[in-house]
């Protein structure tokens, strides 16, 4: 017994003690319920978090529960909830004045809030955060510092906060997202979708027709059911499985876009372009970054600056306009025109006519379908298995033309201080008209030579169906 | 040793062989006392004849039984009064626990509301700690942001400017609700955020090519 009346005495001491934890701790809470007969539910609330539930029947049930470190503030806290009528019903979180009070004064109230799903909602806070779920009216929710989660809502939706974050889950209205300096992500959102934001990321998985506008945040985009239009500053961007169209415009970061079925846009600034299964025409505007990408369904038109461009596997025709870079054009399906300075232009497998325009770089094109018309300057031409008209205009830099595939298709190559070395096809004809400055011509086939000096020939090989017209200044001119 | 009648009863009281055998010779030259003691072993016969025993063997097991059971009961019912006694206590402790348990979790729960002032002195010694890196990257920065030289540069003097008005506002609740958990956190979030800001406006110190 007298081990049990010490065990009790212990307790009795804790009880006693217990009550020091909650000194300077005033706490009450607040429930008002009204009947819902139409009209709005507004909540004005600040210095607290605000909860909205959809209850089982037509009710509008309010609980605050009210915190201060001073019972006297606490006490004057006070949580107004107007009449409930026609228009619906207003709840207001009221403060007392503070000036008569000490410094180190403090309080909070957070709100839940149970009403009719289908009452529309219209949430003001400051300072707290708000989390609305399951309602399937029109919301519109406005919270300043503070974040705000959003799920399970039906209706069109509106949700603006600032330095909170906002995170909107399976939405089937329209929805519009606002933020400055704070994350947005948003999920599973059946209708039209628009988001801005200041210095903030955006992620969206999941929507129909998708705009974003963004600056200083990265922007993250999965699963897009219609088009997508994005505008971004200052970060990357990552973009996949778009079914419709695509309109993106970014500055300043990295840009990677996969599976977009419809066409799509890319426009970027000192930063690389990745792409991939673009299903329809592409374009790209890139200065200051390398483009890469493949699997192109329709055309392409590409322009960039100061970085390399790299394509394969497009679909139709294909224009590449680059300064300065690189250019890299692999299994092209339709006519390619590339257009550079101060960079390689390589083509390879293109299924129609090549046409490049370089200054200040090389060429190289293989297995061409189509006929090849270039125009270089100071560096070299390489051509190879090309199957139509070949056209080569180089300045200070050699020509050199093998495997050509067809029977016979004119061949016209003009350069200075460079030499032509022509691989002429076993099977073809040509009248053959070359002519060199300061350099020899020779050749390996059999020409019937109409006339001949030391820098000239003209003759034909075959039948001579086809032109061949060979001309340089300060190089030598081999037929093989 | 002669005897006299009075003292008959008394030896036959006695009844052992001596006082029997007194009596008897007594009793020989009495005739009173010959009666009396014929009667007492008429008696003593008839008492001889009525006296019975049986042999029961379950009789002693029974008893010992029952006294058994007895003393069980006893010592049962001692015991389920310290049972319940204990249980008592025990459901007395586990609520005593549960009760201070619950009131630990709310006052938990108030100090993520409201802050202690041992945590608001805490938390202001952070906020200063903040003020000095924002102090210091800020004089660091001042140079390249008053006159911004590339878009970049002006997107984060537009952010800084965002970030003081929110921190001003911030400030200004707490002065008015100085120990709300929730403003302090933010104000620590948006001073960790500017201050970051700075040191990615430090780092663009030469980075002028992606801006231009």
């Amino acid at each position: 017994m007298l081990r049990i009346n010490k065990w009790l005495i212990s307790a009795l001491l804790l009880l006693v003690a217990a009550p020091a934890f909650c000194e300077d701790r005033f706490e009450r809470t607040f429930s008002r319920t009204q009947s819902y007969q139409g009209g709005r539910i507004s909540i004005d609330h600040s210095m607290g978090a605000v909860s909205v539930r959809p209850g089982a029947d037509n009710e509008v049930r309010v609980h605050a529960l009210i915190r201060s470190s001073d019972a006297e503030i606490g006490k004057a806290i006070n949580i107004s909830v107007s009449t409930s009528s026609a228009n619906g019903i207003a709840i207001r979180t009221e403060y007392p004045e503070m000036h008569f009070h000490g410094h180190s004064l403090s309080y909070s109230v957070d709100i839940d809030v149970t009403m009719p799903a289908s009452a529309p909602l219209t949430v003001h806070n400051r300072f707290g955060s708000v989390d609305v779920a399951g309602l399937h009216a029109g919301s519109e929710i406005v919270n300043a510092q503070g974040p705000v989660v959003l799920r399970d809502s039906r209706g069109p939706l509106r949700v603006e906060s600032s330095f909170g974050s906002i995170l909107v889950e399976r939405s089937s209205g329209d929805a519009s997202v606002q933020n400055a300096n704070g994350s947005v992500r948003v999920a599973n959102v059946d209708g039209v979708l628009n988001v801005t934001n200041r210095f903030g990321a955006v992620t969206v998985n999941d929507a129909h027709s998708l705009t974003i506008r963004n600056a200083n945040g990265a922007v993250e985009v999965l699963r897009v059911t219609g088009n997508a239009t994005i505008v971004n500053t200052f970060d990357n961007v990552n973009i996949a499985n778009v079914s419709g169209d695509l309109d993106l415009n970014n500055q300043n970061g990295r840009v990677d876009v996969h599976d977009v079925k419809g066409r799509a846009s890319i426009r970027n600034t000192f930063g690389n372009i990745d792409f991939a299964n673009i299903g329809r025409d592409l374009t790209v505007i890139a200065s200051n970054g390398a483009v890469e990408g493949s699997h192109v369904g329709g055309g392409a038109s590409i322009t960039g600056s100061f970085d390399t461009i790299s394509l394969r596997d497009i679909g139709g025709p294909t224009q590449i306009r680059n300064s300065n870079g690189n250019v890299t054009a692999l299994d092209i399906r339709g006519n390619l025109n590339i257009d550079t300075q101060f960079g390689l232009a390589r083509a390879e497998l293109i299924k129609g006519s090549l046409e490049v325009d370089n200054a200040n770089g090389g060429v190289t094109a293989t297995d061409v379908s189509g006929g090849v018309r270039i125009h270089a300057s100071f560096a070299p031409v390489l051509l190879k298995t090309i199957a139509g008209r070949v056209t080569v205009e180089n300045a200070n830099g050699l020509i050199s033309v093998s495997d050509l595939r067809g029977a016979c298709a004119d061949i016209n190559l003009k350069t200075t201080f460079g030499s032509i070395k022509l691989d002429v096809p076993r099977n073809g004809g040509y009248n053959v008209d070359a002519r060199t400055s300061f350099g020899s011509i020779t050749t390996a086939i059999p020409i019937t030579t109409t006339s001949k000096t030391d820098n000239t020939l003209v003759g034909r090989i075959g039948d001579g169906t086809c032109h061949m017209l060979l001309q340089t200044a300060n190089g030598g001119i081999a037929l093989e | 040793m002669d005897i006299n009648c009075n003292q008959l009863d008394d030896l036959l009281l006695e009844g052992d062989r001596f006082s029997l055998d007194l009596a008897a010779r007594h009793a020989q030259s009495c005739e009173a006392c010959r009666k009396r003691l014929a009667g007492w072993n008429e008696i003593s016969a008839t008492a001889r004849e009525l006296h019975a025993t049986w042999n029961n063997e379950l009789l002693w097991p029974r008893i010992e039984r029952d006294i058994r059971t007895i003393r069980a009961e006893r010592r049962g019912t001692r015991t389920r009064v310290w049972q319940i006694a204990a249980a008592l206590f025990l459901l007395a402790a586990i609520g005593v626990t549960a009760w201070i348990a619950q009131r630990r979790v709310h006052a938990a729960a108030f100090d993520e509301s409201i802050l202690r002032a041992s945590a608001v002195d805490e938390v202001e010694r952070a906020e200063k700690a903040h003020i000095a890196a924002i102090n210091h990257l800020e004089s660091l920065t001042s140079t390249k942001l008053d006159q911004p030289a590339t878009p970049l540069l002006v997107s984060y003097k537009e952010k800084l400017m965002m970030l003081d008005d929110a921190i001003a506002e911030c400030q200004g609740a707490i002065n008015r609700n100085r120990q709300n958990a929730y403003l302090r956190t933010q104000l620590l979030t948006m001073y960790s955020e500017k201050q970051r800001t700075l040191q990615d406006v430090l780092r663009e110190d030469n980075n002028h090519a992606s801006n231009q």
